[in-house]
C-alpha cells in the first residue's frame, strides 16, 4: 500500500475509534445525569405545588397584626415575592438540562446507527441544542420546520452531519462577526418535496471565497487555523449523505454574505433510489 | 391506588414518591430501595401498579418485573430507566406494559396512572385484570409467524417484507406497536401503523427482538379454546383491515385504518388465549343463538371482547386514538352520535368481513348483526356502501385464491 494511503486510513481508523470512545461517553453522561435530573425536576415540581398552597397562609399571616418575634414583615413580603420566580426559574434550567440529555439520546439511542423512520425535525432541533453553546453569542437561530415524512436513515450520522453544518456556520458567522460587532444569524429550515425531505442551514457569515468552493469537500481539506479542524468534516458528512444514504449535499455561497447548505435524503431510505 | 416504587438512588425514591402522591392524592406509594426488598414486598402486599428501576445491583429491574408477571400478575408494570441497555432492553419488552425514560415528565406518568386505572375500571374482576396484565404476548398466528422467523431469518431480509408479514396479525401489530410506542426507542411521536413501526425499530432491532429473544412468542403458544379458531380470526381481522383501509381518503388515512381493521377483535384473541374457560361458553353460546359476540359477553358477565381489546392496548402504551377505536367499534348508539370516525369505519368494516365470511360459508349465518343502513345514513356514508362491500368481495376472494 502507499504510503500516504496507508497513513490515512490509519489515520480515519484512530479518528473513527476516538469517536466510538466519545459515543460511549456520551451515553455513559446521559445516563448518570438523566437520574439526578429526575430528582431534581420532581423536587422542584414538589415545592412550587408546595408553596403554591402555602401562599395563601403567608398572606393572610402578612396581612395580620401580629408576626412571629424577629420576623420582618418586609423580608417576609419579599420572600412571598421571590420564591416562586426563583422555582419557575429552576425548572425552566432544568427542563433545559433534560432537553440536553434528551438531545444525546437521540445520538446513542438503540438503533441510531441503523437505519430507522426519523423524524428529521427532531434530529436538527437536537442538533441545535446540542450545538447552543457554540452559536450563542455569535448568531441567533431562526427555524423553519415544516411537517415532514418519516424519513428512513441513520438518525446518528445523519444528526453528526446536521451538528457539523452548524458548528461550520457558526464559525462562519463569527469570522464576519468579529469584523463588524454585529450578531449574525443562522436560519434551519426542512422541507418536503414528494420523495425527497430538505434540510437547509443558510448563515450570514463570511461565504465561501469563490477559489475555495471545488475544494471544501476534499479531505483534510481546512482553512481554519491549526488545531481548529481536521479539515475532515464536510468530506465525512458528504459521505454519510451521498454514500450511506444516496442524498445529496450541495451549497451556494456567496463571499461576504454568507452560505447555505443543503442536505438533500430520499423518504424511502437508500434502497429507493436507483444506483449512481 | 396501590404503587410499588423502586430504585436503588434514595434520592429518585423520595422525590418520585412525591410526585406521585401530587399526581394522584389518593396513592399511597411503598418505596424499595432494592430488586431483593421488591421481591419481598410482591410476596406479602398486593399492588395496583409497579414502577421499576432497570439497573439494580444483585437483583435487576428485569427480574422484578419477571416476578411481578408471575405472582402479581394484576399489577401494571412499568420501566422507568435512564439505561437504554440494548439486551436487557429487548428482553423487559414481554415484562413491562411500558417503559419511560428518565428523566420522564409529570404528564408522562400522569398518563402512565391514569392508563392503569382506566383498565382496571374496564375490566372490573380481579382475575380479569390479572388475566390482561399478566399478557407479555399474545400467541400469534401460526403461519404468519412461521413466515415472520423465515423473512427475518434472510440475511438479505428487508423492512418492507418484514412489515408485510407483521401487519397482517393482530397480535404481531400489537406488539411491536408497543415497542415502538415506548420511550426505550426514543419514541416522540405517536406511531399509528404497523408499518411505521416496524420501520422506526429497524430490522436489527426487530432481529433481536423476534429471533434472539422471542418477544413476539406467547406462552402457550396456541391457543385451546373450543369454538375459536386462530387462523380464521386472523383471515378475518387482515379482511376487516383490508376493507377500513379503502376508506379512507388519504395515504396516511388507510394505513391507520387497515392497522385499526387488523386491530379490532384482539380482545378476543385475548379472552380465547387467557380465559378459555369462560370464554369457550360465550362463542358456543353465540354459535348456538346466533347472535353477536359482545350480546352474549355481557349476558355472561363478561365485559365486551372490545373493552378487553381497548384494555389491553391502553396499558401497552399504544396511542389513544388507537385504543378508543378498538374500544368502540361495536358501540351503534355512541357510533351514531358522534359522526363519521375510525370506530365507525371499522365498525362498517367488520361487518362488511362477516358478511363475506358467511357467503364464502366460512361462518354460519345471524351471528353477526347485519349492517345497520339506518346507522350509515346518519353518517352520511350510505351512498359508498356499495363500492365498499366490493372492495370486501374482491379481497375475500383474493384471500381464499391465495389459500
Amino acid at each position: 500500500m502507499h504510503a500516504a494511503v496507508r497513513d490515512l486510513t490509519d489515520f480515519k481508523l484512530r479518528q473513527s475509534q476516538k469517536l466510538e470512545a466519545l459515543g460511549q461517553v456520551a451515553a455513559g453522561i446521559a445516563h448518570e445525569l438523566s437520574t439526578p435530573l429526575q430528582a431534581l425536576g420532581d423536587n422542584a415540581q414538589f415545592l412550587r405545588e408546595a408553596f403554591r398552597a402555602l401562599q395563601p397562609v403567608l398572606r393572610e399571616a402578612l396581612a395580620g397584626p401580629h408576626l412571629p418575634a424577629g420576623c420582618s414583615r418586609a423580608d417576609l413580603a419579599a420572600l412571598v415575592a421571590d420564591i416562586p420566580a426563583t422555582l419557575d426559574e429552576t425548572l425552566e434550567a432544568i427542563a433545559r438540562a433534560c432537553d440536553v440529555v434528551r438531545a444525546m439520546g437521540v445520538l446513542v439511542h438503540p438503533g441510531a446507527d441503523e437505519l430507522i423512520a426519523t423524524n428529521l425535525n427532531r434530529v436538527a432541533t437536537s442538533a441545535l441544542v446540542l450545538t447552543r453553546s457554540r452559536i450563542r453569542g455569535v448568531a441567533t437561530v431562526d427555524t423553519a420546520l415544516t411537517d415532514l415524512p418519516a424519513v428512513l436513515c441513520h438518525p446518528g450520522l445523519v444528526s453528526q452531519v446536521i451538528i457539523n453544518l452548524l458548528i461550520n456556520a457558526a464559525d462562519a458567522v463569527e469570522e464576519k462577526v468579529r469584523r463588524t460587532g454585529e450578531l449574525g444569524t443562522i436560519r434551519l429550515a426542512t422541507v418536503a418535496l414528494g420523495p425527497w425531505v430538505e434540510l437547509s442551514i443558510t448563515d450570514s457569515g463570511v461565504g465561501i471565497p469563490e477559489g475555495i468552493q471545488e475544494h471544501i469537500f476534499e479531505p483534510f481539506f481546512t482553512t481554519k487555523p491549526l488545531g481548529a479542524g481536521s479539515g475532515q468534516g464536510l468530506a465525512i458528512a458528504r459521505m454519510i449523505v451521498e454514500q450511506h444514504h444516496r442524498g445529496r449535499l450541495s451549497f451556494v455561497s456567496r463571499p461576504g454574505q454568507g452560505t447555505t447548505f443543503t442536505v438533500r435524503l430520499p423518504v424511502g431510505g437508500p434502497a429507493a433510489v436507483p444506483e449512481p | 391506588m396501590r404503587i410499588l416504587l423502586v430504585d436503588d438512588e434514595p434520592m429518585v425514591l423520595a422525590s418520585l414518591a412525591r410526585m406521585l402522591r401530587q399526581i394522584e392524592p389518593q396513592a399511597s406509594v411503598t418505596p424499595a430501595t432494592s430488586g431483593r426488598a421488591a421481591l419481598d414486598l410482591l410476596r406479602s402486599e398486593r399492588f395496583d401498579v409497579l414502577i421499576t428501576d432497570m439497573q439494580m445491583p444483585l437483583v435487576s429491574g428485569e427480574e422484578v418485573l419477571a416476578r411481578a408477571r408471575e405472582t402479581n400478575p394484576a399489577t401494571v408494570r412499568v420501566l422507568l430507566s435512564g439505561y437504554a441497555d440494548l439486551k436487557a432492553g429487548f428482553r423487559s419488552v414481554s415484562l413491562a406494559h411500558q417503559y419511560l425514560a428518565k428523566p420522564c415528565s409529570i404528564p408522562e406518568l400522569r398518563d402512565m396512572l391514569s392508563r392503569a386505572v382506566a383498565t382496571r375500571a374496564a375490566l372490573g374482576q380481579e382475575d380479569l385484570i390479572a388475566a390482561v396484565a399478566g399478557i407479555g404476548a399474545l400467541p400469534p398466528a401460526p403461519r404468519l409467524y412461521a413466515r415472520l422467523i423465515q423473512v427475518l431469518a434472510k440475511s438479505e431480509g428487508s423492512l418492507l417484507a418484514v412489515a408485510e408479514v407483521i401487519e397482517e396479525d393482530d397480535a404481531l401489530t400489537a406488539k411491536v406497536l408497543q415497542v415502538a410506542n415506548s420511550a426505550f426507542f426514543g419514541a416522540v411521536q405517536e406511531v399509528r401503523t404497523a408499518s411505521h413501526a416496524v420501520a422506526c425499530l429497524g430490522l436489527n432491532a426487530l432481529k433481536a427482538l423476534v429471533l434472539t429473544c422471542g418477544a413476539f412468542q406467547a406462552f402457550p403458544a396456541v391457543v385451546h379454546c373450543p369454538g375459536f379458531d386462530r387462523e380464521k380470526h386472523q383471515t378475518h381481522a387482515f379482511l376487516t383491515g383490508c376493507v377500513a383501509g379503502a376508506m379512507g381518503r388519504t395515504g396516511a388515512e388507510r394505513e391507520e385504518l387497515f392497522t385499526l381493521g387488523v386491530l379490532h377483535d384482539i380482545g378476543k384473541l385475548a379472552l380465547a388465549a387467557r380465559l378459555p374457560g369462560r370464554y369457550a361458553p360465550v362463542l358456543r353460546l353465540a354459535a348456538e343463538t346466533a347472535r353477536p359476540a359482545h350480546e352474549v359477553e355481557a349476558e355472561l358477565g363478561l365485559p365486551s371482547h372490545a373493552a378487553v381489546g381497548a384494555a389491553l392496548l391502553s396499558l401497552w402504551g399504544l396511542p389513544a386514538g388507537v385504543v378508543e377505536a378498538v374500544r368502540w367499534h361495536h358501540a351503534g348508539s355512541r357510533l351514531a352520535a358522534g359522526g363519521w370516525s375510525a370506530a365507525a369505519a371499522v365498525h362498517v368494516a367488520d361487518a362488511l368481513a362477516h358478511e363475506q365470511a358467511i357467503v364464502a360459508g366460512i361462518e354460519g349465518p345471524g351471528g353477526v348483526p347485519p349492517l345497520d343502513v339506518g346507522l350509515l345514513q346518519q353518517l352520511g356514508v350510505l351512498g359508498q356502501l356499495a363500492e365498499w362491500r366490493a372492495v370486501a368481495h374482491a379481497e375475500a376472494e383474493r384471500l381464499q385464491a391465495n389459500g
